[in-house]
């Protein structure tokens, strides 16, 4: 029996590979086919030019280039928030919670890490509509700011739980070597945990990045709109590719707007497969230093 | 004498690690502590410099006395600086640890810690070539001072731990099998080296090796069990 076992485990984890990969190229192929010339000026810029759309700003109403910009800068701006947090966190967790606190804590990450967006989104909703009764004048409203503070929230788990497995699988005697030459522990941190750690917190950053430029459901619920163009400042209301896919895909009137969604799907998975690209060469070369040490 | 040590007890989630030990090390020697792997020999270590109190929720009872700069301090004293004593007494562990640096800024980075940000770059440039000197490294790497540590051999790499331990001029050295890791030439180098700094330093080299004992300890403590079995001076 335990000589059937193995070969049907190896048959098995094959066929699941296959699988897989099959299902990944046939995924993307599609929608490769479907698409019509993704990068190409019209699918970006419509009737407009790169040159007036991006120098003379001027709108841009047939093309993904709101959309991608939205995109861009809904990225940056969650990041910007989440990543001293969620590093922060982790270097809590790692470095200086002990015993009950860490374990509540770690908890309350994984609990965080698990919830579903559109329960972030409808957060960030009522946040808005809360803020909006306590303050009517100040109120932020549906915009950019609160789409990357709720996606901020949604990817500081990732960030924290990588900063965490980052710093506790350095090498026992290299995190107390710095301790053991008098540096403190702030010190330690900086000069020797944090540089030694970065490549592996930085692919989770990445990870995280990939995350906000693809969820759809928080920002839906928080300050994205069909057709908003790009905004003036971080309490407009924008556009972004993962939106727009949503909202053309489900609201199409004519083949060619279908397209379009294909065309934005592609930029996004480009967007994506880039963010990955990095991740992964920044993962080898550290892995690549890693077995030189050894 | 250099360090004291009375009724010492160090337990850690309800075990025993080390039971009621009164040990007098003298000054500029080698002592050395044998033991099967579980007596307390590495945990004794970390009682001397305090690192224990960053990885262990342990409980710590006696007394520990280090005689530094000419006066008797109670190492676990409140008014103690934890960062000042580790640099009075140094550490050098089990595997070549080197920062991911250059061999230049692993040597300048306990050199910055002890002294201010404003030190020239000429002083902390001598420091750097008197310790490699003394761990006879100068002449192997001085042509390459700027090349990342881990590109040394795994001896180049502890003799750069060793030097590196040294830029923070310490009184007391404590070695982890420093040499457990390494081939029989890289242990012969550092166990002459280890010879040579008794002169200027007190060291306590925790060591498996009965043969490396032989050679080099003036003062023999072998632990079972976290208690003292055997406490020899030669």
């Amino acid at each position: 029996m335990r000589k059937l076992k193995a070969p049907f485990l190896k048959i098995f984890s094959y066929f699941s590979f296959i699988l897989y990969v099959g299902v990944f190229i046939f995924f993307t192929s599609y929608l490769f086919i479907r698409s019509e010339a993704p990068f190409s000026s019209v699918s970006i810029f419509g009737e407009s030019s790169f040159v007036k759309a991006v120098f003379y700003n001027e709108p841009v109403f047939d093309g993904l280039y709101p959309a991608l910009c939205g995109t861009l800068l809904l990225v940056v701006i969650s990041v910007l928030i989440a990543v001293p947090f969620g590093t922060g966190t982790g270097l809590w967790l790692s470095e200086f919670a002990k015993g009950k606190k860490l374990k509540i804590m770690a908890l309350l990450i994984d609990v965080l890490s698990g919830m579903p967006s559109i329960v972030i989104g409808l957060f960030g909703f009522s946040f808005i509509l809360i803020f909006h009764k306590i303050f009517p004048d100040k109120s932020p409203g549906f915009s950019i700011i609160v789409s990357a503070f709720s996606l901020s929230i949604l990817v500081l788990p990732y960030i924290a739980k990588s900063t965490q497995t980052a710093i506790n699988s350095l090498d026992k005697s290299l995190k107390l070597s710095g301790l053991s030459l008098g540096a403190d522990k702030i010190e330690n941190i900086r000069y020797i945990l944090l540089p030694n750690a970065f490549p592996s917190i930085l692919s989770g950053i990445l990870l995280a990045l990939a995350r906000c430029a693809e969820d759809t459901a928080v920002i839906m619920l928080t300050g994205a709109v069909a057709n908003a163009g790009i905004p003036g400042n971080i309490f407009e209301r924008f556009e972004a590719l993962p939106f727009f896919i949503y909202y053309t895909s489900s609201e199409y009137t004519s083949q060619n707007e279908l397209t379009m969604a294909f065309n934005a799907s592609v930029l996004l998975i480009f967007i994506c497969i880039i963010l990955f690209i990095i991740s992964f060469g920044i993962n080898s070369i550290a892995s690549g230093k890693k077995k030189r040490i050894k | 004498m250099k360090i004291r040590i009375k009724n010492l007890n160090f337990s850690y989630k309800n075990f025993h690690v080390l039971e009621n030990l009164n040990i007098q090390i003298q000054n500029d020697s080698i002592t050395a502590i044998s033991g099967p792997s579980g007596s307390g020999k590495s945990t004794f270590l970390t009682c001397l410099n305090r690192l224990w109190e960053e990885y262990e929720e342990g409980l710590l009872t006696g007394k520990i006395e280090a005689k530094i700069e000419d006066k008797w301090i109670d190492i676990y004293h409140k008014k103690i600086s934890v960062s000042l004593l580790r640099q009075k007494i140094g550490m050098v562990f089990q595997m070549p640890n080197p920062f991911p640096m250059s061999i230049e800024q692993n040597l300048s980075f306990p050199f910055k810690l002890k002294t201010s940000s404003l030190t020239g770059k000429k002083r902390i440039q001598t420091e750097i070539i008197k310790a490699l000197k003394k761990v006879h490294l100068y002449e192997e790497i001085k042509n390459r001072l700027d090349s990342p540590a881990q590109s040394l051999s795994g001896g180049q790499q502890q003799r750069l731990c060793i030097a590196r331990a040294l830029m923070a001029s310490p009184e007391i050295i404590l070695l982890d099998e420093p040499t457990s890791s390494l081939d029989s030439k890289a242990e012969k180098r550092i166990e002459d080296l280890l010879k040579e700094l008794k002169n200027e330093c007190t060291i306590i080299i925790v060591s498996h090796s009965e043969s490396q004992i032989k050679r080099l300890a003036d003062h023999h403590i072998h632990m079972e069990n976290g208690r003292i079995i055997k406490d020899i001076k030669y």
